[in-house]
């Protein structure tokens, strides 16, 4: 899985391509963990390019969301696709994060 | 049964009446083109103007009938949809054999065996269904269309004579134009009503340009307002040569009747999955009927009009209180010779324009259907050699001419030709159909590209629906994950797919600890902190992602059952 990362308007955008499953989810866990230890304020996570998540994805998930409100940082979602926001239904995820229809609203949000 | 946001008035809603009153005449203007085949029977018949009136006359009753009968849901006889009932290209071959074999006697005696065989025919629709999947419905959609359009085109090249091209050109392009564009770029009750303002664009800038004459307009000032439909010319006889080409024509119009109404179901639910099938069998019951008292009445055989359903979803409106008054305006029309001979004299480019307007809608409505289900080399095939045939029978109708006799009602008209066709495929093409396949799956060196490949594969095979397909590919790539990652599992997973119409099933079984489906999803803290929590997530997500599951555990094998209905 490929992992983009970009800056804007002083938020941190996180883009993981691909799938976030069992394999791949520790890297983007990685990912975010370093991302807020560094100090990023706003983090928002950007699924356009995200195809399928698994149980171990929503995992990865949660521990960030869990570091980032401890460490008083934003973290939000973007961009889920219709089958996407599916699997965020049917676990249930779908209240847990501010998730936006746009990476642009996602932004203006965060910012 | 949500209405969809695009729906103005529903099924069950009460429009306001000057908006019910003028979208019935929308609906009767569209309607009255078609009046235009009872016309050409008779032409072909030899029948005498008087005789020619009164079959006009009755087939205006006859529509009021059918329609009723469609919308009113009596003991299983009729949809309840807005889904009027007019007359149809699928019965003009055979009824021009009748006509010209034994006149109109025929032609009535035969249309109503035809309403008859289409009436039984509804009672076997489930048995029917495996032969007619939604790629050949949608063709049947899609041959109304090209079939209405041609006719329109056919109207305009006719009319088109020296002197009068400009004319003719002017006239179509002005209604067609204004119906577009008030389609378009307007919204509310003009929108609604854009057909019906389209047509009296039409009549107007008919009338400028001389296209309706003096003689039109006498017709109808010397018309009676009031006056008994003519019973003299009705008669019934019957020939077994033209049973098949009466029977095919209405095997053609049971299946323009699910697809139609299919469409009306559609457009009136927004959570629209699959056709109700006991809706359709009450649909096409009433189709049927309609036709047998269009034959009784001394008239020519009926369908659902798929123009009025493909005007229905350019406006949005599809309240049952429409039909009840478009069947007031025929009925009454019957007695009214004046509004007959108002709407004999529509010019040819108005209704060229009319059909070409709806069927744009048919045609999208039928590649909807057709691409509602996945699609493999087999349903490529089909869809696209009947296309072709149709298309071909169209350009070349003189191809019939060499043909036997008995054969060429089959090649009469694109609609029956590309029915016959489609069905012949797909009968021919179900050969080697595999509806349970397995599949070994290795989890430590396999790619899960393969159980894509494995699901696309057979998913086209079977026509199944993209979003069954969707969450059967997310089932698998869970269970395969969980399994790989919880259940200490030692042997490749086998994988078992079975289909039918219906329903799919998935198995997948392999040596190891059981993983459960529980019902309760685990906390987000046993999720974040314990393998247990994780573990019991993915079992979760398993139960909740399918329609029914369960784990069982047998001896050393462990096998998670998962169930879709399609």
């Amino acid at each position: 899985m490929e992992i983009v990362v970009s800056t804007h308007e002083h938020v941190t955008i996180v883009e993981p391509r691909g799938r976030i499953d069992s394999t791949t989810s520790r890297e983007l866990g990685r990912w975010l963990q370093d991302l807020i230890q560094e100090g990023r304020q706003r983090l928002i996570i950007d699924f356009g390019r995200v195809a399928y998540i698994s149980s171990a994805g929503f995992r990865v998930l949660l521990i960030a969301a869990k570091d980032a409100k401890d460490r008083s940082r934003g973290f939000a979602l973007c961009n889920l696709s219709q089958e996407v926001r599916r699997l965020f239904e049917i676990g249930a995820f779908l209240d847990l994060f501010p998730i936006y229809p746009t990476r642009e609203e996602g932004v203006a949000a965060s910012a | 049964m949500r209405k969809p946001a695009d729906i103005v008035y529903g099924v069950g809603d009460t429009p306001p009446a000057p908006i019910t009153v003028l979208s019935a005449l929308q609906y009767v203007a569209i309607m009255a083109v078609y009046l235009i085949f009872p016309l050409i029977i008779c032409g072909e018949a030899r029948a005498s103007t008087a005789d020619t009136i009164g079959v006009l006359s009755l087939a205006m009753l006859a529509t009021a009938a059918a329609t009723l009968l469609q919308v009113l849901r009596l003991r299983g006889i009729g949809s309840g949809y807005l889904c009027p009932e007019d007359f149809s290209g699928t019965y003009m071959p055979p009824s021009v054999a009748a006509a010209g074999m034994g006149g109109l006697p025929l032609v009535f005696g035969m249309t109503a065996f035809a309403g008859l065989a289409e009436a039984g025919l509804s009672r076997v629709l489930n048995r029917l269904r495996p032969y007619f999947p939604p790629e050949v419905a949608g063709l049947v959609i899609l041959l109304v269309g090209i079939s209405n359009a041609a006719v329109g085109v056919e109207y305009l090249r006719h009319s088109a004579q020296p002197g009068h091209a400009e004319g003719v050109a002017l006239v179509a392009a002005a209604t067609l134009g204004s119906m577009v564009a008030l389609n378009i770029w307007t919204r509310g009750a003009i929108r609604m009503l854009c057909a019906l303002i389209g047509i009296a664009v039409g009549y107007m800038t008919a009338a400028l340009s001389g296209l309706l004459t003096a003689k039109d307009f006498a017709l109808v000032g010397s018309a009676p307002v009031f006056a008994l439909p003519r019973l003299e010319q009705i008669g019934w006889a019957f020939d077994v040569a033209l049973v098949i080409p009466f029977l095919i024509g209405a095997l053609a119009s049971t299946l323009k009747a699910m697809a139609v109404l299919a469409i009306c179901q559609r457009i009136n639910d927004a959570d629209w999955l699959r056709p109700d099938l006991e809706n359709l069998r009450s649909g096409v019951a009433a189709d049927g009927l309609g036709t047998f008292i269009a034959g009784a009445l001394g008239t020519f055989g009926v369908s659902v009009s798929a123009s009025c359903v493909g005007l229905s979803a350019a406006t949005g409106i599809t309240s049952r209180r429409v039909a009840y008054v478009i069947a007031a305006i025929f009925a009454l029309g019957a007695f009214f010779p004046k509004a007959a001979a108002a709407l004999a004299v529509m010019p040819k480019p108005v209704m060229a324009a009319a059909l070409m307007f709806t069927a744009c809608f048919l045609l999208i409505n039928g590649i909807q259907t057709i691409t509602s289900r996945m699609l493999d080399s087999r349903k490529t095939f089909i869809v696209g050699l009947t296309i072709i045939g149709a298309l071909t029978v169209e350009t070349f109708p003189q191809m019939a001419d060499q043909l036997p006799e008995m054969l060429k009602p089959l090649v009469g008209s694109a609609l029956v030709f590309g029915t016959v066709l489609a069905f012949v495929l797909n009968l021919v093409f179900r050969l080697g159909i595999r509806q349970k396949v397995s599949l070994l799956f290795d989890t430590t060196s396999g790619h899960v590209g393969e159980l894509d490949d494995f699901l696309d594969a057979n998913g086209a095979r079977w026509g199944a629906r993209r979003d069954i397909i969707d969450r059967a590919k997310f089932a698998l790539h869970q269970a395969v994950e969980a399994i790989a990652d919880h259940c200490a599992a030692a042997a490749p997973v086998r994988i078992e797919a079975r289909f039918d119409e219906f329903n799919l099933d998935l198995d997948v079984a392999y040596r190891g600890d059981l993983l459960e489906l529980p019902e309760q999803r685990p906390s987000d803290g046993e999720i974040r902190d314990t393998e247990d929590g994780l573990r019991r997530l993915a079992g979760f997500m398993l139960r909740k992602n399918a329609d029914r599951a369960r784990a069982e555990q047998t001896a050393d094998t462990a096998a998670l059952r998962f169930h879709f209905d399609h």
